[in-house]
Parts: structure tokens; C-alpha cells; sequence
């Protein structure tokens, strides 16, 4: 009974030796082995390991990516232009035991971050016109998030910390601001509509001018047209008229001509003075005699 | 005996029921152990089988055997399935949308407010990588696609933005954005990159726009007018230009007309004349007169001045009048 006892014991026992000294380390972890507070040994590698029961214990830290993303802030820009600003950083744990030492926690680690990113952000705009940082073209957003990126790595790299990007997720003018711009754009889309009016008006006129031009153009050419058509009809009256009245014929002509004049000009006249030496005169008195 | 009986069965019963716990206690263990030793993974995923924490392979789909945990674990990835990110709105289903200015207010580079609702269509294309190379994935992913968004838009102009730019932008950010993912090495793969709606930011900033469409239309209609007015102008006054023309035409022909029957008439009359010149040239005379002088009193002036008045035809009449 008591063999049994103690065979029981020392299985649980070995158990609980077993279990209290084997750890697994998986993928995307570090788990550092500490004994009387000091670290020993630092594992990156996924697996399966042991250390020393109940006097070592082990401290796991995030071997992955991590992203932090900082609460926007309010900046300055060298032209004294409000600015809000929202980043995020990418960062990782490369050194576990200078992280430990120097930070200790994730936490705390990016407390520290946020004040390294927070001061660079501010002080790098600080350097550069609201223009060039919007607009990308004209200076570069992604020169900025490169210097800044830069300075925040120097400044963390001591703490263990590797940092791959600082990237401005968020960049807008302060909410007072906004109203500001939107009044700006209102009165620059009426000055457009304002234009394409204008614009619709000149060429729809201008058309309707060229239309009239055209008009009066077809019309004068057909008058110029109709006037020399009427001259060829006189011309060719006058000459007919001249080549049948010519020669022996003229003083007929003239005799009968006198008396169609005389018939239209007289007509409804009431008296008619006439002095002596008029053609006229001379036929009257050939009638009378 | 029954006084002798009843201590000892409690001790028989418990003796029983311990074996008979052990027993089932030992069943269900194992029953779990066996369950835990197969998996199965669908069409669309992919699983990571990690043995003692450490990345062991990669299974497709189908039923798989493993060790029970903790030895061998097992992570299931949807790996084939195209995933989508909304950012500016959140899709409620049935239709609803609700929009998240926060994301898709953004700076154009002509310092213009645009709101801009986009979505990102990506699909995990590493598992190992994305289950251990960042915490959070797909808040790296989101984070970066506002990132890349807000710097392709600073360099936008406004009207890039909501028109004819679209398509350039959306290929802009995707570039940037798989530019960063490559740098992050996460695993994670851009499919595409769309803009869904970009307007302006207030409803009186959209009037405007608006205001603009209608300016441009009302341009549209001016000019049709126009046009309307040239296409029955035109053919209106070529229409006068020929009715003038032949108008002049037959003026013309009409004095040739004119002229040929005059001649034709006096060719006659020249004839006759000849015939009988004196008969002829007195009986026009006559006729003449006839016609004009009833009516009329005729004065002939004399050398001397005076005045001799040789007809009254009617000198009744001529003398009344004096």
C-alpha cells in the first residue's frame, strides 16, 4: 500500500516536474528565461524547450509586427497653418533582452513611441509650408514620413526597438478650418457655372451673329446679282430699240415718239402754254392750215 | 446482520464508483485525444499545422490526421476567399450604408474637402506569414490603404477626384498600397483597389457642383439653340436669295420682251408710214389729238410776248373758266 503510495507520488511529482520545466516557444514569439531576475537565455526560434523547474521562470514577448496607432493631434506647420494630424507606426521588438532592461512591457514601450512620433511629427512640421506636405508633388509626403520614420528609429533603436514605417494615415485642416474651404469651394464652382454661362451665351450668340452674316451675305449677292440681271435686260432693251430705230427710221420714230409724250404728259391737264418755236406749235399749225 | 451489513456497503459502493469515475473520466479523455487528431479544411481555406509551437506545414483542403494538442495544433486560414475592406462606410446589408467621415474625408491637392468611399478587395497570400509576421493584420491593412488614399488625393486636383481621374487614382493607391504591404511582408495580397462614390463633403458644396452641371447643360442648350436657329436661317435666305435671282430673271427677259414687241409694233407702223408717209403721219396726229386736247385749252406764246389762244374745242367751257 505504501509502495503504491510513493510509486503514485513519484509519477506526479515527475509530472509536475515535466510540466513546470517544459515550454513551448511558438512562431511570432520570444520567450525569455529568467533566473533570480536575470535574464539567461533568449529563445527565437519556435519548438519545444525546458528550463530549470520553479527557479527559472520565462517572459514571452511578441516576436511579430506591431502596429500602433497614434491619436490624432493638432500641429503647426511653418507657415503657422493648424493642421490635424493622425499617424500609425509599424514597429517590432529586434533585441528582447535590451527590450526588458530598458522597457519592459508592450505598453510601455508604446508610450514611448507615441512621445518619439509625436515630437518628430511636430517638429518636422514645423520645418515645412501646409502646401508641400498636402500636396505630395511639390515637396513629398513620402520624404516626410521617410525622415520621420528615420529620426523615430534612431531614437528608439537603443530600447530594443526596430521601427519600419511611420506613415500619416490622416491629415486634415482643423474643423474651424473646414467651413472656411467649403465657402472657398462654393464661391470658385459659381465663378464655373458663372463661366460656362457666359461662355454658352458668347458662343450661342456668336454662331447666331455668323448665321446673320451669312444671311445678309446671300441675300446682298443676290440683289448685286439681280440688279446686273435687270441692267442686261435694259442694256439689251436700248440696243433692240437703237437698231430699229436707226436710219431712216429715226425721224418716225421721233414723230411717233413726240406723240406718245404728248399723250402721257398732257393727259388731265387743263391749260398747256406752249411758246412759238415748239414742235408741239408747229403741228398746230400745220392743222390749221 | 443488518446492523453488521450497513457500514460496509458505503465502503463496497465507493470503491465502485471510484473505478467507475477513473473509468469514464479515462474514456472521455481519450475520446478527446481522438478527436483531436483530425481536422478537416474547405475549399477556401488552408491550414497551418504548427508542432510544438513551431511551424511545421502547409495542408490544402480535405481530412487530415495531426497529434493530439499540444503536441500539434492546427490554424485554419481562409486563404482562397477575396476579402473586402470597406473604408469611408460600412455596408449594413439590405442596402443600408452608413458613412464613416472620419475615413473618407480627405485634403485634395488643390486644397479642396472630398469625401471619398473606397474598398479593398485582398485575399491572404502567404498564411504563414500573415498569422506570425504582425499582431494585426488587417488593421495594418486598413491603416495603410487610409495612408495611401490620403497621399494619392493630396496630389489630386478636385475635379481628378469626383470625375475623370477616377480610375488613375484608384490605380495609384493600389500601387502604393502594395508598395507598403511588400514592406511589411505580412502576407497579405491587394486584388483591387476601388473608389466607390467620391462627392463633395456638405450638402451645399454639392449644390454647387450641381449648379455647375446645370450651368454646363443650359451651355449645351444655348448652343443647340443656336444651331436650331443657323439650320432655318440659312436655307430660309438661300430660298429669298433664289426668289430674288429668278425674280431678276424674268425682269430682264420681260424688257427683252418688251423691246421686241415694241420694235415689232413701230416695224409695222414704219411700214405702213412708208406707203403712205403723209396719210399715215397725219391720221397718228390725229388720233392723237384726239385724245389729249378735249379738256384742254392750249396758249401759244408769240415773238412779242402776248399770248394767243388757239383752241378751245369747247370754248364754252375754256371761257367760263377765264
Amino acid at each position: 500500500m505504501i509502495k503504491k503510495i510513493i510509486a503514485v507520488g513519484v509519477v506526479v511529482f515527475a509530472l509536475i516536474i515535466f510540466f513546470t520545466s517544459a515550454f513551448i516557444v511558438t512562431e511570432g514569439e520570444y520567450v525569455c528565461i529568467r533566473r533570480f531576475g536575470k535574464i539567461i537565455e533568449t529563445k527565437d526560434t519556435a519548438g519545444l524547450y525546458f528550463k530549470v523547474p520553479f527557479i527559472d521562470d520565462k517572459l514571452t514577448l511578441p516576436n511579430k509586427k506591431i502596429i500602433y496607432d497614434l491619436a490624432a493631434s493638432n500641429v503647426l506647420t511653418k507657415d503657422k497653418k493648424d493642421m490635424v494630424i493622425d499617424n500609425y507606426v509599424i514597429w517590432q521588438i529586434s533585441d528582447p533582452v535590451e527590450f526588458i532592461k530598458s522597457v519592459g512591457f508592450v505598453s510601455e514601450a508604446e508610450r514611448r513611441i507615441d512621445a518619439a512620433v509625436y515630437n518628430t511629427v511636430k517638429n518636422t512640421m514645423g520645418t515645412l509650408e501646409q502646401n508641400s506636405i498636402i500636396n505630395e508633388k511639390l515637396s513629398g509626403r513620402g520624404e516626410f514620413n521617410k525622415t520621420v520614420t528615420d529620426e523615430v528609429a534612431r531614437q528608439l533603436m537603443d530600447y530594443g526597438i526596430t521601427v519600419f514605417d511611420v506613415q500619416i494615415k490622416k491629415l486634415d485642416l482643423p474643423i474651424e478650418n473646414e467651413e472656411t474651404v467649403f465657402r472657398r469651394m462654393i464661391s470658385e464652382r459659381e465663378k464655373i457655372a458663372e463661366q460656362y454661362k457666359a461662355e454658352g451665351e458668347y458662343e450661342a450668340n456668336k454662331l447666331k451673329n455668323e448665321v446673320d452674316k451669312e444671311v445678309n451675305i446671300l441675300i446682298s449677292e443676290a440683289n448685286a446679282k439681280a440688279q446686273e440681271l435687270i441692267g442686261e435686260g435694259e442694256a439689251e432693251y436700248i440696243r433692240i430699240l437703237a437698231d430699229a430705230y436707226s436710219g431712216e427710221k429715226k425721224e418716225f420714230y421721233e414723230y411717233i415718239r413726240t406723240l406718245e409724250a404728248m399723250k402721257k404728259s398732257l393727259k388731265g391737264e387743263k391749260t398747256l402754254v406752249l411758246p412759238l418755236d415748239s414742235p408741239l406749235t408747229k403741228y398746230f399749225y400745220e392743222i390749221g392750215n | 446482520m443488518k446492523v453488521i451489513n450497513m457500514p460496509t456497503a458505503p465502503k463496497n459502493l465507493s470503491k465502485i464508483s471510484v473505478k467507475l469515475i477513473v473509468g469514464i473520466v479515462g474514456i472521455i479523455v481519450l475520446l478527446v485525444i481522438l478527436f483531436n487528431c483530425w481536422y478537416t479544411v474547405t475549399d477556401q481555406q488552408q491550414a497551418v499545422v504548427l508542432t510544438f509551437g513551431k511551424f511545421t506545414s502547409v495542408e490544402e483542403a480535405g481530412i487530415h490526421f495531426k497529434l493530439p494538442d499540444p503536441i500539434q495544433s492546427v490554424i485554419k486560414v481562409p486563404v482562397q476567399m477575396t476579402q473586402k475592406l470597406e473604408l469611408g462606410y460600412r455596408d449594413q446589408g439590405k442596402g443600408n450604408y452608413i458613412s464613416v467621415d472620419e475615413e473618407s474625408k480627405m485634403i485634395t491637392g488643390d486644397f479642396n474637402i472630398v469625401k471619398i468611399d473606397f474598398f479593398i478587395e485582398w485575399k491572404v497570400s502567404d498564411p504563414q506569414k500573415y498569422l506570425f509576421n504582425s499582431i494585426d493584420p488587417e488593421k495594418i491593412l486598413r491603416d495603410s490603404s487610409l495612408s495611401a488614399a490620403r497621399s494619392v488625393v493630396g496630389t489630386a486636383s478636385i475635379d481628378d477626384v469626383l470625375t475623370s481621374g477616377k480610375i488613375a487614382i484608384e490605380n495609384e493607391i493600389k500601387d502604393k498600397l502594395v508598395q507598403s504591404l511588400d514592406k511589411y511582408d505580412i502576407g497579405v495580397q491587394v486584388l483591387a483597389v476601388k473608389i466607390q462614390d467620391s462627392e463633395p463633403p456638405t450638402e451645399e458644396v454639392k449644390q454647387a457642383f450641381k449648379d455647375v452641371e446645370n450651368a454646363k447643360q443650359s451651355k449645351e442648350t444655348a448652343m443647340n439653340e443656336a444651331n436650331k436657329y443657323k439650320n432655318s436661317e440659312i436655307p430660309k435666305a438661300q430660298a429669298e436669295a433664289d426668289r430674288i435671282l429668278r425674280n431678276a430673271e424674268s425682269q430682264k427677259q420681260k424688257k427683252i420682251n418688251e423691246a421686241k414687241g415694241e420694235v415689232a409694233k413701230f416695224q409695222k407702223m414704219f411700214e405702213e408710214y412708208k406707203n403712205f408717209e403723209g396719210v399715215t403721219k397725219t391720221r397718228l396726229y390725229l388720233e392723237a389729238m384726239e385724245e389729249i386736247l378735249p379738256g384742254i385749252t392750249v396758249y401759244i406764246e408769240d415773238d412779242s410776248g402776248s399770248i394767243q389762244k388757239i383752241v378751245p374745242l369747247k370754248p364754252f367751257n375754256s371761257e367760263g373758266g377765264e
